[in-house]
This record gives structure tokens, sequence and C-alpha cells, in this order.
């Protein structure tokens, strides 16, 4: 009979089996994975309270993208998050950093590669009132700018499938994720959205010069003197100021900032793309290189003035190491070429500013006036650390 | 032979024609747009901002940049008046600018603006507008040192030669502003809006004529800078005169 014969063969078989499945062993054999019984905590749109200086203007926030404390924490993690790198070794704080207005102190940044950029890291700050970013202002909204240095082959180098798999890999940025935009799925837009959310908090209005606009401060005499400076055409009083082509312009004794730097808004920028005579024959494109324009050749997005004595170098190529080194700059006029701003009245090697060792001490004392140290020490814009 | 029906009808047809005269040429219950088009041109031919042209003065002239402020754009029929902005940026450097803007049905006879901005306007606060609305500071408009806004931008290139060629050596920068400088303009127009429809109205604005009247002509070579300097006003006061000028219907 061959039945028994089989049994013998099949019986150790099923022992073994049944051994196999004990109960000390570590797990039963399954072909499917547990349920996961991890809970994203709930959505939660609870607006941000952003609370603007009362000499500031109301700020627009895109009504796509409103803040949220969740999108703003989320945001937060995000801009110091060295995974948006290829790396693994660079944030948006290695170039932006908090004690420097958010630049790096280098001419030009380098990326992971090591490969050296071209332009200098601009200060973050105020954001929310811009409407062109980057030098050029290749970018028209905060969004737009944030989606472009992560892909950059000279900045974190990464593609956004990789960073996104990074980000997905991780619960506790799907948790934060799942609190700010009620999904799990980590996107492009969505850290683009985050960050933009942090970024329009980092408002600055806080400085000497804001308190004495607010009636709870002074500044000091040198400093207002400077104000006074800065407000005023450039040239000694009467100075008969030649223009090419032209009757002469008569000088006003001042140290003519404000026609960019506008003080308009108290925001100490025009938003507007200006040739500030750096070259007599430039080869970085700036403006034009966006629009294709020619007489946009070399023009660059006026930065704004705030903080200017944290964010040395200076001028988008770094060319400047300190802020004597642009009070030279404009003092000796610089250089003419095809699209040199009007305002640029001293490019004439003949004709000077005229800014004296005094002025420009008064001056340098006004751009004190400008720095918020609450700003740059804030404790909600530093690294939280790991999500 | 009876004439009472027709002395009815004839009473009838005046009192129809009474209710279409002038004084009630808008139908204030029925909506139509007009599509306000500001158009650059260039002694009435097509503006390219690429091209250099020969001004009055005899100088070559290259324009780099035209932006002002319209105030108070109004609509006039005989009995009423209708306000289609009460102020609004144009930047018209790289061709036309057009906004399109609701009006009651009706018959227009006038287009009533201002170049620039009225006083109430020009002394607001910019610090309390939001930035991207026309009079906020991303306009690029604001005065600081005037606490005033500027009225209109015309920027460019020229040469004191017209028999040069090649590139154009000088700067022209005209920035009018202060409340002096602001100038109101009535043009004629014949312009009907029917109740649910949208129609054209063409504003055109001829850039020769910033620079001359026929009568009056500024050269560059006189001033090609012009920031609202005391010392400059009798000529800025002839800048914005000639801006005025400048705009016309068809």
């Amino acid at each position: 009979m061959k039945t028994p014969k089989r049994l013998l063969v099949l019986l150790p078989a099923l022992v073994l089996g049944v051994m196999a499945c004990r109960k000390d062993d570590p797990e039963p054999p399954t072909t499917t994975t547990p349920p996961d019984t991890h809970q994203p905590p709930p959505y939660d749109p609870t607006p941000y309270a952003l609370v603007l200086p009362a000499n500031l203007p109301p700020m627009a926030i895109p009504p796509d993208n409103p803040l949220t404390v969740a999108g703003v924490r989320l945001g937060r993690y995000l801009f110091y998050e060295e995974r948006l790198s290829g790396n693994d070794l660079m944030s948006c704080a290695t170039c932006h950093a908090p004690a420097l207005a958010f630049t790096d102190g280098h001419a030009v940044s380098t990326g992971i590669d090591g490969i050296a950029g071209t332009r200098s890291a601009m200060p973050l700050m105020n954001l929310g009132y811009a409407h062109f970013f980057f030098w050029d202002g290749r970018a028209i909204t905060l969004e737009q700018q944030i989606l472009q240095p992560v892909p950059n082959p000279v900045e974190m180098h990464q593609s956004w499938p990789a960073t996104m798999a990074k980000l997905q890999a991780d619960t506790a940025y799907t948790d934060l994720f799942h609190a700010a935009f009620n999904t799990t799925t980590v996107d492009s837009l969505l850290v683009a959205k985050a960050i933009a959310q942090f970024l329009r908090t980092l408002v600055t209005g806080n400085s000497d010069f804001d308190k004495a606009v607010r009636f709870e401060g002074v500044m000091t005499p040198e400093a207002q003197q400077g104000y006074q400076l800065f407000q005023l055409e450039g040239g000694a009083v009467g100075q008969i100021i030649p223009v090419a082509g032209s009757t002469p312009v008569v000088g006003q004794g001042g140290a003519d900032c404000f026609h960019c730097h506008s003080v308009g808004g108290n925001l100490f920028t025009d938003e507007q793309f200006h040739n500030n005579a750096l070259d007599a024959s430039p080869t970085d494109p700036g403006r034009g290189g966006v629009t294709g324009d020619p007489y946009d050749f070399a023009k660059f997005k006026t930065p704004t003035l705030r903080n200017i004595m944290l964010t040395a170098p200076y001028m988008h190529d770094g060319r400047f190491a300190t802020i004597d080194a642009v009070l030279d700059h404009y003092n000796d006029g610089g250089h003419a070429s095809l699209t040199v701003d009007p305002f640029m009245k001293f490019t004439d090697p003949e004709e000077q500013l005229g800014l004296t060792p005094e002025k420009r001490q008064q001056i340098k004392a006004f751009l004190n006036a400008l720095t918020d140290m609450e700003f740059v020490t804030n404790p909600a814009f530093q690294d939280p650390g790991p999500p | 032979m009876n004439i009472r029906p027709f002395l009815l009808a004839g009473l009838a047809a005046v009192a129809l024609l009474s209710a279409c005269h002038k004084g009630s040429a808008v139908d204030p219950e029925g909506q139509g747009a007009v599509r306000l088009s500001v158009i650059p041109v260039w002694n009435g031919a097509p503006f390219d901002r690429m091209q250099v042209y020969l001004n009055a003065a005899d100088q070559r002239e290259q324009i780099q940049l035209v932006k002002f402020y319209l105030a108070r754009m109004t609509l006039v029929a005989p009995d009423v008046e209708h306000e289609l902005f009460d102020a609004d940026l144009f930047n018209i450097t790289n061709g036309p600018e057009t906004r399109i803007l609701p009006v009651p049905a009706g018959d227009y006879q006038q287009l009533r603006f201002g170049l620039g901005l009225p006083p109430d306007l020009n002394h607001t606060d910019i610090a309390t507008v939001p930035v991207n609305d026309p009079l906020g500071n991303n306009s690029g408009m604001y005065w600081t040192w005037a606490t005033m806004y500027r009225f209109l931008l015309f920027e460019g290139r020229f040469d004191n030669d017209p028999q040069a060629t090649g590139l154009l050596p000088f700067q022209f920068s005209w920035h009018t502003g202060l409340d002096t400088l602001y100038r109101e303009r009535d043009l004629p127009l014949a312009l009907e809006v029917p109740a649910g429809d949208t129609v054209d109205l063409p504003l055109y604005v001829d850039l020769a004529r910033f620079t001359t009247d026929g009568a009056d002509t500024l050269s560059f070579a006189d001033i090609a800078q012009f920031h609202g300097e005391v010392q400059s006003l009798p000529l800025g006061i002839r800048i914005a005169d000639l801006e005025q000028g400048a705009f016309c219907t068809p």
C-alpha cells in the first residue's frame, strides 16, 4: 500500500510546518503588510495672525496661499531642511542665515558641488511686499522663486521628485503636511507654498528708524543728519552738475539715495530695476536676460536698505566688501554705459557726488539706524531643529 | 375730416421723442461697458519703442519709458457724468494698455480726465496703501523727498546731431509731479454705449507732442533732466502743458 508510505513522508513535513507556526516565532508568514495604524494630526487651517508694524503698508497675501499656523510651522521646518539638497547638507538657510539678515556673507554663493554662482544671496525680509524676485526679477511670486534653487545645478542640485521622495518617507513631514494642507502627499508646490508662508512672516520694522517714525524713540542726531542727506539730490549745494548733451542741474548737497531706495512705504526700495553704473562694459545681462530688451541690460532690482549693515558684501555680485566701498562707488559716480540710470549723474570722472567724511559718517549712522536686531534674533525665525 | 386721432398720435410721438432727448441720454437701468485703450502714437502713426525718431527740436530721440497716472476718468453726457475710475497707472512703453470698465448705457459726448493725481490723491499716505495698488510703493511712482507722487515718467535717449547714426549718446528723464503740474483735459467724444455691450474707447497719446505743440518746442538740449526742482519749475510747467496736449480721442 502506497498510502502509509506517503504519509510517512508527509508527516515530518507537516510537523515541521506546525513547528514553523509556533507562538514564539516573531510574525506569522503573511503576504500582506499590517495596516498602518499611524494617524496624521487633523488638518488645522487656523489663520496665522501676522502683526505688521504700524508704519509698514498692508500686506497682500495671495488668496490661494493664506497664512496658517500649521503652514508657517511647516515652512519654517522646510526652510532649515537640508534634505532639500542633493547631498543632504544644504538648506535654504545655508545661504540665508538669520544673523546676517538672511544672507550668507559671501560675494556669491556656492552650491553643493562646490560650484560658485554668479550672484550674491539676496536678503530675505519684507518679501510679502515684493512683486519681483531674484536680482533680475525672473520670478513674479514668492512661490515661483522658491521652486528654483532646489533643482538648480549650482545651488541645491536635487530634482523635485527626489526631494519629495525624501520628505514623503518621513512621517514627521507627512504629519506636518496633513496639518497644513489636509494631505499626506508631499508635493513641490505645497513645499513652495509652505516656505512662502514662512518667508512672509519675516517682517522687519523695529529699527531705530521705525521707532522714530512711530514716535516710540529717536534716532541719534548724526543718523537724523544722515536721513536728511539720504533724501536730497547729490552734489554740493549750488554745484553746477553737467548733464551730458543738455543744460546742467544744480546740486543740493545730498547723497542721492532716495531715488531708488524709496522711503515711500518705509520699504527702502522702489521695486524697480536700475543700472547703477558698476561697469563701463557690463557682462551680466541682469533684467535684460529676462525681458530680452537691450535697454534692460545690466539693470538689477533695487534691494532694500533695511538691515544693510548686516548684509555685506554688496551689489548683485558682492563686489564691494564694505559699506565704505559702496559709498566710494556712489561718490565717484561709477561708469557710464548704454543703460546707466539717469540718476547716476556723476559718471563723468571730473565730477563727484560730494560726500565729505562727515557726510559719510552721517549716512552710515542712518544706515545703522535701519538695523533691526529684534528681527534677526527673533526666536520664531531661527532653526527649529528636526521636525 | 376728424383730425383728433392724428393729433393724439402726434402728441404721443412728441412724448416718445421727448423721452429720447439728450437730457436722458444715459439709461441707468441698462449697463454696458467701455474698453478703454490708451494708445501710444508718434505723429499719429503707431509708436515703436525700438525706433529712433526725429523730434521737433531736430534731435534723434528714442523713448524707453512712458508711464503715467490718469485720474478721475469720466464719461460726460449732457445731464450726467460717470466716473470710470479714480486713478490708475498706465505704462504704454511697449504698446497700448487696456481696461474694460462698466458704464451705464447711453450717449456720451465728452471724456474728462486728469493727467497725474489731483491733490487729494497726491497727498495719500503711501504707507497705508497696499504695495501693488496703483498708488502703492511698487508703482515706482513715489517721490519720497516731496512725499507726493510722480505723475509721469518720460525717459529715453537722444542725440543733438540729427545726422548721426548708431547709439544715442545722451539720456533724458522728465518726471513731472507736484500739485502745480496736475493737468485736466476735456476731449470731445461721440460714444454710444448700448446696454449689454462693450464698446471701444481709444485714447491716443501722441508722444511726438511731448516736446512740441507746434507753437512751443522743448529741446532735450535745454532740459534733459526734470525731477521737480524748483529752479526748473518754469520748464516743468511747459513739460506738463505739452503732455496735456498730447492726448486726443479719434
